[in-house]
Parts: C-alpha cells; sequence; structure tokens
C-alpha cells in the first residue's frame, strides 16, 4: 500500500507494457463499457446498418401499437417507429453529451487550476462570475438564450456550454486550495520549479480525477439535461427524433404506451451507464499515473 | 380537521343561515331540501374538480379572463339571460323581456328578491355599474361583447338598455359570461384590484377560500334565489398543472372531475369502469394561420394549394374520434349559421403539386410552421402538417417556440404559418367573423389580409335584422374567407370531460362554458 | 478574529453581485421580446386593452426609469406587483417558497441518509462485492431520466398500489405534506445519491492512500480515530462541496419534478412567470435565488475553514 510499492509496481508495469495488455484493459468493467460505448458509437455513425424504416415517417393507421415483431419497440401516436427512431437518435444524444461536456470541462478545469492556484484577482473575477451565473436558476438561463437565439440544437450547445463550466471549476479550485499546502507541491516549490511545471506536472494530474468523475457522469447528466430542455419544449426541433424528445412525447401516452416513453429511457440509461463505467476506468487509469 | 372547519362554518353568518339541518352532517342531502328521507340517496357535500391552470382573476371584466377563469365566474355571477342547452335564450335574472321594433331599446323585467351572496340586496344601480363597466372597463379584453350598448337605465325592478345601433345578436351577446351583475358597493368597498380576488355575485356560490398554486373552493350562496339549488355544497378546484397528474388523481379518487382532457388520455377513461367519459359538443374549430403579407402564403394560388396539401381526416384524429374536418369558418355547431355548400377538399398530394407547378413553382415551396411548445396538440398537429405538406409539394420546417416569443412573432406578422384555435363565445357568426375579416381587430387574425368589401359586408350584416338575410350574407362571407384561403378551418372537435361514475349532472355549453349548479356525487 | 473578518469579508461581497445580477435580469427579461399584456389579456386583446395594462403596470415609462422604480421599492423592502394576477410578488413567493423548501431539504436528508454510509461502505470495501454492487446502483441512478422514473413511481405507488398521493399538493398537515412530498423527493433525489456516494466512495478511496494517512497509522495513532479523524473527515470536504452545488441547483431547478408532480413550488412559479413574461416575479425571484445561491456557497467555505484548517482565509 505504500508508495515505494507503487511506485515499483509501475516501473515493472512499464517495462511490461510493450508484450502485454495492461491490466485495466482485461477488467471486466472496461469491456463491458467499451463495449457499450463502441455500440452506441456505431450506432450513431452508421444508423443505416441498425434500422431501415425512415424515422420521419408517419402512419397513422398503425398508431400506438406495442412492441411486435413488425415494430421491435412499438409505435408513437403517428405511427412512426420508435426502434427507428430510437437507433437514429443516438447520434443526437452522443453528439449532445459529448460536446456538451468536452467544452466545459477544457475551460472549466483550466480556470479552476489557474484560479485557485494565483489566487488574487484571476481568483476572484472568476469567483463571482460564477457567483453571478450560478445565481441565475438554470432554467432562466436557458429559455433566455433559446428566446434570444430561437430553438434549435446548436443553441442548446451555447446554453449547455455556459452553464457547464461552472461545476469544474468550483471543484477543481476545491482540490487545488487542498492541494496547494501539501507536502509534495510545497516541495517542489521550494526546489525553484516552475508555475507551470507545478501546474501541469504536479497539480493537473492530482486534480483532474475529480474533474473525470464528475465529467464522465456530466456525459449522462447533459444528455439528461438534454431531455429537459425538450421537456420545457425548448431542446431539439421536432421531428427529430432525439431521445428525450421521444420521451417527451411518450409523457402523454405513459399511462397506456408505455414503450413510447420506457425504450428511449432506456437507451439513456443504457448509454450512461457505459459512459460512466468507462469514466470510471479513465479515472483508475489517471490515479495510477499520478503517482 | 373537520370538525375545526365545520365549527368555523358554524360560526360563520354565511353558512348558518342556508345550512338547516343537514348541511351539519358529514353527509348531507343536497342542502336547500334540509331534512331528507331516509330511502333518498346519499349526495357527497363537496365535488373536487382538478384544474389544470390557476385563474388569474374572479373578476368577470378583468385583465386576462379566458376559459379558465370563467370556469369559476360562472358559478359565482350571472346576467340577465342565459342560453339554454339547444341554443334558445332563457331568462336568469330578468323573468321577461321586450324588444321595441326598430331594435334599439331592449326593457327587462328584474326577478324580484335576488340577493347578493353577502345579503345585500341587487339594485338598479348595480346593474348600470356591472353593464357600463363591461363596456368601458379598459383591460378587458371582451369589451367589444358590450361595445353597442349607449345608454343603460334601471330601477330595482327593471334595466333598460338603449343601443347605439341595431345589434341582431344582442340577447347573446348579454348571455355571455362578462354581461354579469356584480355589487357596485362590494367593489368600492375593496378597490378595483382586490375586486379580482374578492367577487360577489348573485350565483349559486361564493368563492370561500383560495390558497393559492393549490385549490380554491366555492360555497353555496345562502341567499340564492333558486331553490333546490347548488345540490352540493361545495365545489373544490384543486389545482393540479399536469394533465398526467390530473388523470392519476381522477383514477385514484382524490378527484371527481377534470375539464378539458386532452385526447391524448382518452383511451385510460374509456377503459376504467370507474369513470364516464362525457364529450359536450362546442364550437372550438382549429385554423392554419397564412401570413399573406410574406412569401410564399402572399401568392393566393400557394394559399389554395394547401386546400390539398393538408390531410384534414387525418389532422382530426388528433381529437381522438371526436373530431370533423370542417371546411367553413363557422362551426357547424352553430347550425344555420355555418355554410355548408362550401366545396369539400380531400387529401390530394398529387393536385397540390400540380397547382404549385401552374402557378410557377418548379421546387417545393419551402415554409416555416411556428407552433407553441410544450404542448402535446401542437407538436403533434406540426408533425402531421408537416408530413402531409412534404409530399404534396412544400418543404415544411417545424418551429417550436415559447408561447410569448410565438404571440410575439404572429402579432407582428413575422410568421409564415401557425395554428390557432377559436372557441365562440356567443351563438352567432359575428363573433368569429368579425375576427377573421376585420383587420382593425386581429390584423384580420393575424394573416395581414385586407379585404375591404368583405369588411363591409361583415358591418352589414352585424346590423341586418331580418334573420334570413343575415343568414345569407354570413353564408357569403365564409364563401368569400374560403377564396381567400388566408384562414384554413381544419376540425371542429368537442370538450373531453371525465368523470367519476358516481358525479352527475354534469353538463357543457357549445362555448365551453358550464355550471356546477346541478352537480351531485352520489356516495 | 480571522475567521470573523473573512465572514464579513465575503457578506459585503455578495451585494456588489446581487446588484449585477438585478441588472442584468432586468434588461434580459425586457430583450428576450414577447409582451406580458398579451400573455395576460390572450389573444382577444384589443390594442386598447393592451395600451392600458402597459399604462396601469408602468410599462410605457424608458427602461432605466422603470429599473430605477424598482429597485427603489427593492430597498423599501417592496418586491412589487406581479403582472399577471396583481398581487404582491412577496406573497406569491410566501406561499410557494415553502414547498420548495421543503421539497429540498426533504431530498437532501434522502441523499445523505443513503449516500453517506453507501459512499462509505463503497470506499472502504473497494472493489470487493459491496463497493461493485454501490457503484452499479449509482450508475442505473444517474443515468435515468428523472422525470421518466417520476411518471414510474407515480403510476406504481400512486395508481396501482394508491399508497401515496398521485401528484400534487395536499397542505393539511406536516403528514400529508410529506406524502405529497415522498416520490417527488425520491425522485429528485436520485442522481444527487448516485453524485454523493460516488464522490464519497472515491475521496475515501484517495485519502486512504495519502500520505498523511500513513504517516498518522506510523505515528501510532488508533485505527478508529485515523479513520474518523483524517479520512472521513477530509473525504467530508469535496462531500460537502458538491452537496452544496447540488442543493443550490436544486433550490432553482425543481421546475421538472414540480411539473411531473404537480406541485406549486417556486419552480413552477419560475418556469409560469418566465413564460408569462411577467417581469416582477421574475426579477424578484432570481435575487432570491441569488442571495440564496451565496449564502450557501458562504456557509460551504466557512464550513470548509472547520474541516480543514488548512483552508486560508487571504483569498
Amino acid at each position: 500500500m505504500s508508495n515505494i510499492n507503487l511506485k515499483a509496481r509501475m516501473e515493472r508495469r512499464a517495462k511490461d507494457s510493450s508484450t502485454r495488455i495492461p491490466d485495466w484493459a482485461r477488467r471486466p468493467t472496461f469491456i463491458v463499457a467499451s463495449v457499450i460505448v463502441v455500440v452506441f458509437f456505431l450506432i450513431s455513425l452508421f444508423p443505416g446498418l441498425f434500422a431501415h424504416g425512415d424515422p420521419l415517417e408517419v402512419n397513422v393507421a398503425q398508431a400506438l401499437q406495442g412492441p411486435s415483431r413488425a415494430h421491435f419497440f412499438g409505435t408513437d401516436d403517428y405511427g412512426r417507429d420508435i426502434y427507428t427512431r430510437v437507433i437514429y437518435g443516438a447520434r443526437i444524444d452522443l453528439e449532445m453529451g459529448l460536446l456538451g461536456v468536452i467544452v466545459p470541462f477544457a475551460i472549466g478545469t483550466t480556470l479552476g487550476l489557474l484560479a485557485g492556484y494565483y489566487g488574487g484577482l484571476l481568483d476572484n473575477v472568476v469567483m463571482r462570475i460564477i457567483d453571478v451565473l450560478m445565481a441565475f436558476p438554470f432554467t432562466i438561463l436557458v429559455i433566455v438564450i433559446m428566446a434570444i437565439l430561437g430553438p434549435g440544437i446548436q443553441n442548446v450547445f451555447i446554453a449547455l456550454w455556459l452553464v457547464g463550466w461552472m461545476s469544474y471549476t468550483r471543484l477543481v479550485r476545491g482540490e487545488v486550495l487542498r492541494l496547494k499546502d501539501v507536502e509534495f507541491i510545497q516541495a517542489a516549490r521550494v526546489e525553484g520549479f516552475t508555475d507551470r511545471r507545478i501546474l501541469l506536472r504536479h497539480m493537473l494530474p492530482n486534480v483532474i480525477s475529480s474533474s473525470i468523475v464528475y465529467g464522465a457522469s456530466d456525459i449522462v447528466m447533459t444528455m439528461l439535461t438534454g431531455a429537459s430542455m425538450s421537456f420545457l419544449g425548448l431542446g431539439v426541433q421536432i421531428p427529430s427524433p432525439e431521445w428525450g424528445a421521444i420521451l417527451n412525447e411518450g409523457r402523454a401516452f405513459i399511462s397506456y404506451a408505455w414503450w413510447i416513453t420506457f425504450f428511449p429511457g432506456l437507451f439513456l440509461a443504457v448509454c450512461g451507464v457505459g459512459f460512466s463505467l468507462l469514466g470510471d476506468c479513465l479515472t483508475d487509469i489517471l490515479r495510477r499515473k499520478g503517482r | 380537521m373537520k370538525k375545526t372547519l365545520l365549527a368555523l362554518a358554524a360560526v360563520s353568518l354565511f353558512a348558518l343561515l342556508p345550512v338547516v339541518a343537514g348541511g351539519a352532517s358529514e353527509s348531507s342531502a343536497p342542502v336547500s331540501q334540509g331534512g331528507t328521507a331516509a330511502t333518498a340517496p346519499k349526495y357527497a357535500d363537496q365535488i373536487v374538480v382538478g384544474k389544470l391552470s390557476e385563474p388569474l382573476t374572479l373578476d368577470p371584466n378583468g385583465a386576462g379572463v379566458g376559459g379558465s377563469e370563467v370556469g369559476v365566474t360562472q358559478q359565482v355571477y350571472e346576467g340577465l339571460v342565459t342560453v339554454g342547452p339547444d341554443g334558445n335564450i332563457l331568462p336568469l335574472l330578468a323573468t321577461d323581456w321586450t324588444i321595441s321594433p326598430d331594435g334599439m331599446t331592449y326593457t327587462f323585467n328584474l326577478r324580484p328578491g335576488v340577493k347578493f351572496s353577502d345579503g345585500t340586496p341587487v339594485t338598479g344601480d348595480d346593474w348600470v355599474w356591472s353593464l357600463y363597466r363591461a363596456r368601458d372597463y379598459e383591460e378587458s379584453s371582451y369589451r367589444f361583447i358590450a361595445e353597442m350598448i349607449d345608454t343603460v337605465e334601471a330601477t330595482d325592478s327593471q334595466v333598460v338598455i338603449t343601443l347605439k345601433k341595431p345589434a341582431a345578436p344582442f340577447l347573446y351577446d348579454l348571455a355571455n359570461f362578462n354581461m354579469v351583475v356584480g355589487s357596485k358597493k362590494h367593489w368600492e368597498a375593496v378597490g378595483d384590484a382586490e375586486f379580482g380576488n374578492q367577487p360577489l355575485g348573485t350565483g349559486p356560490y361564493m368563492l370561500e377560500s383560495w390558497n393559492r398554486g393549490e385549490s380554491l373552493t366555492l360555497v353555496a350562496n345562502p341567499f340564492y334565489w333558486d331553490a333546490g339549488y347548488p345540490k352540493t355544497k361545495r365545489i373544490r378546484y384543486n389545482l393540479i398543472s399536469d394533465d398526467n397528474t390530473r388523470l392519476m388523481q381522477l383514477q385514484s379518487g382524490q378527484v371527481d372531475v377534470i375539464n378539458d382532457v386532452p385526447y391524448s388520455l382518452l383511451p385510460m377513461i374509456r377503459n376504467n369502469k370507474n369513470l364516464n367519459l362525457d364529450v359536450f359538443e362546442s364550437t372550438q374549430i382549429r385554423y392554419l394561420i397564412l401570413n399573406t403579407t410574406l412569401e410564399p402564403f402572399n401568392d393566393p394560388a400557394v394559399r389554395r394549394a394547401m386546400y390539398y396539401a393538408l390531410n384534414k381526416e387525418e389532422l382530426s384524429t388528433l381529437a381522438g374520434g371526436f373530431g370533423k374536418p370542417v371546411v367553413a369558418l363557422v362551426s357547424p355547431t352553430e347550425g344555420k349559421w355555418c355554410n355548408l355548400d362550401l366545396p369539400v377538399t380531400t387529401y390530394n398530394p398529387e393536385k397540390s403539386k400540380q397547382m404549385l407547378k401552374d402557378a410557377g413553382y418548379t421546387e417545393p415551396v419551402k415554409f416555416t410552421i411556428s407552433v407553441s411548445a410544450g404542448s402535446t396538440f401542437y407538436e403533434q398537429a406540426a408533425t402531421l402538417i408537416k408530413s402531409e405538406v412534404d409530399k404534396a409539394g412544400f418543404d415544411c420546417t417545424i418551429e417550436l417556440m415559447e408561447r410569448a416569443s410565438l404571440s410575439a412573432k404572429y402579432r407582428g406578422l413575422q410568421h409564415q404559418c401557425t395554428l390557432l384555435m377559436w372557441i365562440d363565445d356567443i351563438q352567432d357568426p359575428s363573433e368569429v367573423t368579425g375576427w377573421t375579416v376585420d383587420y382593425d381587430q386581429c390584423k384580420a387574425w393575424y394573416t395581414g389580409l385586407v379585404d375591404q368589401p368583405l369588411e363591409d359586408l361583415n358591418a352589414t350584416a352585424f346590423k341586418e335584422l331580418d334573420e334570413t338575410k343575415r343568414i345569407q350574407m354570413y353564408h357569403e362571407i365564409q364563401q368569400r374567407v374560403y377564396d381567400n384561403a388566408n384562414v384554413i378551418p381544419l376540425y371542429s372537435n368537442g370538450f373531453a370531460w371525465a368523470e367519476n361514475k358516481k358525479v352527475s349532472g354534469v353538463s357543457v355549453n357549445m362555448f365551453g362554458v358550464y355550471e356546477c349548479k346541478s352537480w351531485v356525487k352520489e356516495l | 478574529m480571522e475567521r470573523l473578518n473573512y465572514c464579513v469579508r465575503r457578506v459585503l461581497q455578495i451585494i456588489p453581485v446581487l446588484f449585477i445580477i438585478s441588472v442584468v435580469i432586468f434588461f434580459l427579461m425586457r430583450f428576450i421580446g414577447g409582451d406580458p399584456a398579451v400573455m395576460v389579456l390572450g389573444d382577444k386583446a384589443t390594442s386598447e386593452a393592451i395600451a392600458a395594462f402597459h399604462q396601469r403596470a408602468g410599462l410605457d415609462d424608458p427602461l432605466p426609469i422603470q429599473y430605477v422604480r424598482y429597485m427603489r421599492d427593492i430597498l423599501h423592502g417592496n418586491l412589487g406587483t406581479s403582472l399577471s394576477v396583481r398581487r404582491p410578488v412577496a406573497e406569491l413567493i410566501a406561499i410557494r417558497f415553502p414547498v420548495t423548501v421543503k421539497l429540498t431539504i426533504l431530498s437532501a436528508i434522502l441523499s445523505i441518509l443513503i449516500s453517506l454510509p453507501l459512499g462509505y461502505l463503497a470506499g472502504k470495501y473497494k472493489d470487493r462485492p459491496a463497493d461493485q454492487g454501490i457503484r452499479a446502483l449509482a450508475l442505473v441512478f444517474i443515468a435515468m431520466p428523472s422525470f421518466w422514473v417520476g411518471l414510474l413511481l407515480m403510476m406504481l405507488f400512486g395508481v396501482k398500489l394508491g399508497w401515496l398521493p398521485a401528484g400534487g399538493w395536499d397542505s393539511t398537515n406536516f403528514w400529508t405534506q410529506c406524502r405529497s412530498l415522498l416520490l417527488p423527493a425520491l425522485t429528485h433525489s436520485l442522481s444527487l445519491i448516485a453524485l454523493l456516494m460516488r464522490d464519497l466512495r472515491n475521496s475515501v478511496v484517495d485519502i486512504s492512500r495519502m500520505d498523511y494517512v500513513d504517516f498518522a497509522r506510523s505515528k501510532g495513532i488508533p485505527e478508529g480515530e485515523v479513520k474518523s479523524r483524517h479520512i472521513f473527515r477530509n473525504a467530508l470536504i469535496s462531500y460537502v462541496t458538491l452537496l452544496s452545488i447540488r442543493i443550490a441547483y436544486m433550490l432553482g431547478g425543481s421546475v421538472i419534478t414540480e411539473s411531473v408532480f404537480a406541485l406549486p413550488g417556486i419552480g413552477k412559479l419560475m418556469i409560469d412567470s418566465i413564460f408569462g413574461r411577467d417581469y416582477a416575479v421574475v426579477q424578484s425571484l432570481v435575487l432570491i435565488f441569488a442571495a440564496m445561491v451565496m449564502v450557501i456557497n458562504l456557509l460551504t467555505d466557512i464550513l470548509y475553514s472547520f474541516l480543514d484548517p488548512r483552508v486560508s482565509y487571504h483569498e
């Protein structure tokens, strides 16, 4: 458990890594996670391979049919095939989850790192901006942005970016403040390492794990936020087959046509589990490297 | 809790007088009957309505009165006359009336002994004040109902109304929800703003309590003039802002009645043996509104192609089997006023394409339909319309907007196409034709079309007292609106209500107005 | 003394932020378009009725004058009058705020009760079945859309089993209030439970590996004390930060839960007021939210300073 042991193990692994698959890659969680994520990426890149219909095809005569051989996931109130819609929705949701997180993750982590490390004016300004933005309820921001820019997916991204970065900054800043006085950082300072080196080599690897853990769950949260925006009628424009939008369309029928709501919800959940698991593995890897 | 309430009721003056014997027991018979025979069915004290939206005001002429508000004010206030189930005018607070031969002077004899729910008698002053207020209250959206009134004179037994110009639908106007008598003294005492929170009328019920965001309770008016009514002592509106929740509360017995049920929920009600589904005939029609000031709908040929590009049969299925495609502007429920001779068009994508081609359009005609976000109905309708017109030579994009932005857009005539709804308030075509034809009222209902001869015809029809001629004029107006193709009627639908099987006596008129005074719930 | 100074300084910082927020929200609301008069009076409103409404509500005045008037009222403790229902904003908020606060408190209690023991257990028994089970639970909790869960819970407990009300708010007494809030609070707290569990677990794992824990052990401090004084207390820092962020978020973002369960809370009031362009209500609500969020942040930071004496007060 001690540091020396760990270091020794790390070195041993570094030697072996050219010849064998690393430990973490053989763990069942990693395998499950990668399978889920890869499958979802395949679905979103090549939806035509998985479903043959048209996600927008309306056929009122077949409305609200339960799951069957012809319609695996049933049909919605317009007779559209839910399975096809869910498959075609993967791209929109994945895009929303990933793009909606990467930008705030990068901005938020950087700002948190700098603000926490340098403190002073920068920290003050960043924290006051966060105070102001955090103080606006999320829904207000979203609605205001949507009302100004008009509805549509690109504005969903802007809304997600505008509110997303703050959590990372706060989290990272807190960690940095905690680490600042820890011995090895102080030692590095005493030895006269540059700020840049301390930040990148010592601080970042130590604080980024909490940021990544949050980011991994944030992918899921972001997808769900997109769904909530559809719930408020402000998200992706219909008739795009976004999961949240399908789910919301089914909301009116949930008492007797459960499948409209159930399947996109299930896809959201499974996709979320995949990303969260992957995030866990990533955290593990990073944590080991950081030591 | 119940005991406290009863104790409170017992000391309150209001409650003491009417509740003769039965009222104090937990399961009273209809209150005004006093003691009941043991064999008669027992009725509940209270009926709970699951109401979707909270009233903005209970002032029948206040700012923001609409269907949600009228649902409550109609129980509290009454006018001179009312509309019977088959559309005839019936006496209410007036027992009878005479109309001068020139149609300018109406004389009403008042029902004697009518009192407000605080026990004060209704005076001529109250009538004069109330009717002038309906005409003059600046923030009222329903002043047009009373605009033809010149003077009102009244004694405690008679009301005489003189008009500025003959108005054929005037008796129907008087039956509207805003032509009711309120207490002038009370209004002076509480002030104008508070009047909307503390209504005082002569109706079967009066406001007992209003917990904002939660519930609104009406209790029987102890001074009500119509013996035997109201049949149930309390009507409680539980404010439930979600339709699914309303239905679930109905299923679990927390509420007894839900009004204006979305059609998507009807299968649940049909499948539940404890629930009744009532669909009442209505004057509600959904319209497609085409902006004639912007491309592509500034071209009448494109607008007319829409008659064949829309599948009204398919759209009417959105009303869960209670929708009927309509052709004329005026609702078929208005009977003789509706022009049934207009050509019925059916979905014909090829013909629409051909019409567009003949008009010189080689590419699919692009347009955006802007509809209200967050509403299942509008999303459904827009989705269907898109799928229909896209096959018929159009290329439609759906734009969901929150309501405030949407209304700003179409009021500014910046939309290309939107969906609007109309429900008549009076049994006469003049209201809807005025709206659709008269540019000054609402920019010819947000299509931007100015058709002066049509406006003149509408003004003439309003004044015409000969019914046969009048009907003819309104039929012609509908023909011309059809030719203009700026407002395209899609389908009419009924008002759907669901009740617990034990509740009876619920009925809704074709304007969506209902009265609770005959409602009962068996125990 | 130093701590007191710090607190005073932080409280004083709140004032300029509130001022900025009041300006931003005031002008944003007017910038986004839409007319409150149209929203209240409806499509049948004539231009005279709209003009009369504007006149009464003072919406015709230049914006800076309207802003000054608004701020003057605020400083006199008057939150303004709702444009739609013509009631004092303070009254509307006073009626609805308790519902949201109670929902948030119940959700926070549920989250803490569930996440604290489970998260700690998972961290302590890292990679053992208990840990894996708890982590799987967290994954599922996070990934489920909350209103989907809400609807399913409502169908099950409200309609099928009839144990709890199917949505709605019954304020009669404490018991009925709890019954009304139980399902919404559960729905509301699922993702929070998951986040907190994961965070606590990771902190416990991280910290139990850190040098000073080893150091404490090597100094011969008893194992129990190592756990309670070092591991647990340090793990709590990140836990408390996350909890406070999410509580602040919950106080402002309960629109969805409140909508699904038809609860007359502040989130519902907020969304209706934004959609209805009820300026005074939105402005006052945003200011109150802002004050609340900042107070929570302040309290978190102070709590921080108690939990971790190394945090300095010189920001």
